[in-house]
């Protein structure tokens, strides 16, 4: 019933043909990237009253000519009332990839490097809990030779003494001309709560960079600044895209 | 234009309805949290908490009762206090609940305090800061304590359907009213309530036989009572048919001992018998009825005493915010030795339930009592009284 309702609808709305028309299929890509060896890791580290999640770290080609590669990760430090606390979680990529000229017409691509990094920063107003992106998110582009071709970098960005912020950073495309051969992406990311030993009710101070559950509720404030927040593009993603010169 | 519309039609002849969707699986249920938990969180003694699934959350029931009483609405209690403001249950509870969609045994425990309210003088237990009661020149204080509930449990899944063993002090199994104020529909409470046991001390076993079927027993000190000379051993069990997807449920419970007055400690070993009877009608409407017959011998001027108690319940839940319950009791305390006075109590009360926010509950409701021989509402057969409370929970 509700798809002869659609047709009906579909026949009655000018340029509604449209609907039925057979998409044409995209031409082959002239130039393609090949995914080779990877060396990733994701290190946490803690100390006193802290929780770290995710750790997740995603290499995917959406397309033959595109690679992306998303780090996602948690940091949460509260107030221990014996010592001091300290959560991180660095995350560093070295992945090897070719590019392939597909087509004999076409000499050079053209490589570029694209970033964003989406989350949340909270910190209470109390005890001197901070959280910080510690190593701001960070993508290299070298080639055989190690030698830099490319480079993107998104700014820091740090809170504390009840100051919270909702991070959405992305740096516009750098390109390079390459040629067809053997390049690494280096990508490093890194996360860091802290806060002082303190006998106070101090909320945790987080760095959240992941999307559910990652995070559980339980370690932030029940009455948080970020209530509802969509999470599903958290975390620091690079975009890899070659395209003939 | 019209050529597309019979195509439609056409196409649409034939075509079978889409099968019903599957409904999706009820949500786990979670506990509530309120506020104490809600503000801890984040903290780290709101982490040690909840790593260890433990609670603490309470509530504070304040009511006013108006009426046509001076000073005392007495035997009615609980809001006994005539035309005054009363702090019924400042109530903190601190608890691990034990997990009964566990495959192994688990493992917790709880403790209740008012602390304070007026509602420690009916339900304190003789040998647990029972001397509240004769601290204002031999009468009870106004505002008191009472470590009312505190156990520890033990949950083992693989015995029936569920084994769950209490040990401590424990809140009286039978019966649709309870000690706790939000689990109440109505502010006030039935004679047969007040004028029964509230708590036992001893070791409590439940078993779930199947689906429907659960058996309850204990064997306890006596009713009301902690660790006092006065103890002697006791009995209770209960046997409960409650179907899951069922309109009825029946509950039948026993306490059973000496069922003799001790007349060197002054203390009372009533002998109860106790019936609830479940129906809903509707998903809005549902009823209740309680019935309850006690005994207890060797009473002084008396030899034995019997009580006997009807009551019925009917409660429409307009919203999920919104209710309203009726009740009606009769009391039947054939020698005056619960209440003080003899006769047949008859009760009306009418109350509303409201719920503004999750955490806060607002009673307003109107009764009437009536003793048919005697005079026990300052030398007045009846009783009007139209009192309301807020619980906030937290």
């Amino acid at each position: 019933m509700k798809r002869s309702l659609w047709l009906l609808i579909c026949c009655l709305m000018p340029g509604a043909s449209c609907l039925l028309t057979p998409v044409k299929a995209a031409d082959a890509s002239a130039v393609s990237i090949v995914v080779g060896s990877r060396k990733a890791s994701a290190t946490p580290t803690q100390q006193g009253f802290t929780h770290t999640g995710g750790g997740n770290i995603d290499v995917a080609q959406p397309s033959p000519d595109t690679v992306v590669v998303t780090m996602t990760g948690v940091a949460v430090a509260g107030a221990h009332p014996c010592k001091d606390s300290t959560a991180t979680l660095a995350f560093d990529v070295m992945q090897n990839f070719e590019v392939v000229l597909e087509k004999p017409d076409v000499k050079k691509a053209k490589l570029t490097v694209e970033a964003r990094v989406i989350g949340l920063l909270r910190s209470h107003v109390k005890g001197g809990g901070a959280a910080t992106v510690a190593t701001p998110g960070q993508a290299t582009v070298l080639d055989g030779d190690n030698k830099t071709l490319v480079t993107v970098a998104l700014p820091a960005h740090s809170v504390c003494g009840g100051e919270n912020e909702s991070v959405n950073n992305r740096e516009t495309p750098e390109g390079v001309s390459i040629k067809a051969g053997k390049y690494t992406l280096h990508q490093a990311f890194a996360l860091s709560a802290t806060h002082p030993r303190s006998l106070k009710l101090c909320k945790a101070a987080s760095a959240e960079f992941a999307p559910d559950p990652a995070l559980d509720p339980l370690w932030i404030s029940a009455f948080e600044p970020f209530h509802g927040a969509a999470k599903k593009d958290f975390g620091f993603q690079v975009t890899v895209k070659a395209s003939p010169e | 234009m019209l050529i597309c519309l019979v195509l439609s039609v056409a196409v649409s002849v034939g075509q079978t309805e889409a099968p019903p969707e599957v409904p999706a699986p009820p949500p786990a249920v979670t506990p509530d949290r309120w506020l104490l938990m809600r503000a801890l969180q984040g903290t780290y003694p709101g982490w040690l908490l909840d790593g260890n699934r433990m609670q603490l959350s309470g509530w504070t029931d304040a009511s006013f009762t108006a009426g046509t009483a001076s000073s005392s609405n007495l035997p009615m209690g609980f809001n006994h206090l005539a035309n005054d403001f009363a702090l019924q249950q400042n109530w903190l509870r601190f608890e691990r609940t034990v997990d009964q969609s566990a495959s192994t045994p688990t493992y917790g425990f709880r403790s209740d305090w008012i602390l304070p309210g007026t509602d420690y003088r009916f339900t304190l237990a003789r040998g647990a800061f029972s001397s509240q009661l004769t601290a204002d020149h031999g009468q009870p204080n106004t505002y008191g304590i009472d470590p009312i509930q505190f156990y520890a449990e033990a949950y083992f899944p693989t015995v029936g359907r569920g084994l769950d063993l209490r040990f401590g002090r424990i809140f009286c199994q039978y019966g649709v009213e309870a000690n706790d104020a939000p689990s109440n529909a109505l502010l006030s409470h039935a004679y047969t309530f007040i004028y029964d046991p509230f708590t036992h001390t001893g070791l409590m076993a439940t078993l779930k036989l199947t689906q429907a079927w659960s058996v309850q027993a204990g064997i306890i000190l006596g009713s009301d009572i902690f660790i006092d000379p006065a103890d002697e051993p006791y009995g209770m069990a209960d046997v409960k048919w409650a179907p899951s997807n069922g309109r009825d449920s029946i509950l039948l419970s026993v306490i059973l001992g000496s069922g003799k007055f001790n007349r060197e400690r002054q203390f009372n070993n009533p002998n109860i018998v106790d019936l609830v009877y479940t129906h809903q009608f509707s998903p809005r409407l549902s009823y209740n009825f309680e019935s309850l017959a006690g005994y207890q011998t060797n009473v002084p001027e008396i030899g034995t005493a019997t009580w006997f108690g009807v009551i019925n319940y009917l409660t429409y839940v307009f919203t999920p915010r919104v209710s309203a319950t009726t009740r009606v009791e009769f009391f039947d305390d054939a020698q005056g030795q619960r209440t003080g006075s003899k006769g047949l109590y008859s009760t009306l009360t009418a109350g509303l339930s409201l719920k503004p926010r999750k955490a806060i509950t607002f009673r307003p409701e109107l009764r009437y009592d009536y003793n048919n021989e005697t005079q026990p509402f300052e030398e007045k057969h009846g009783l009007f009284t139209a009192a309301a409370d807020v619980i906030l929970r937290w």
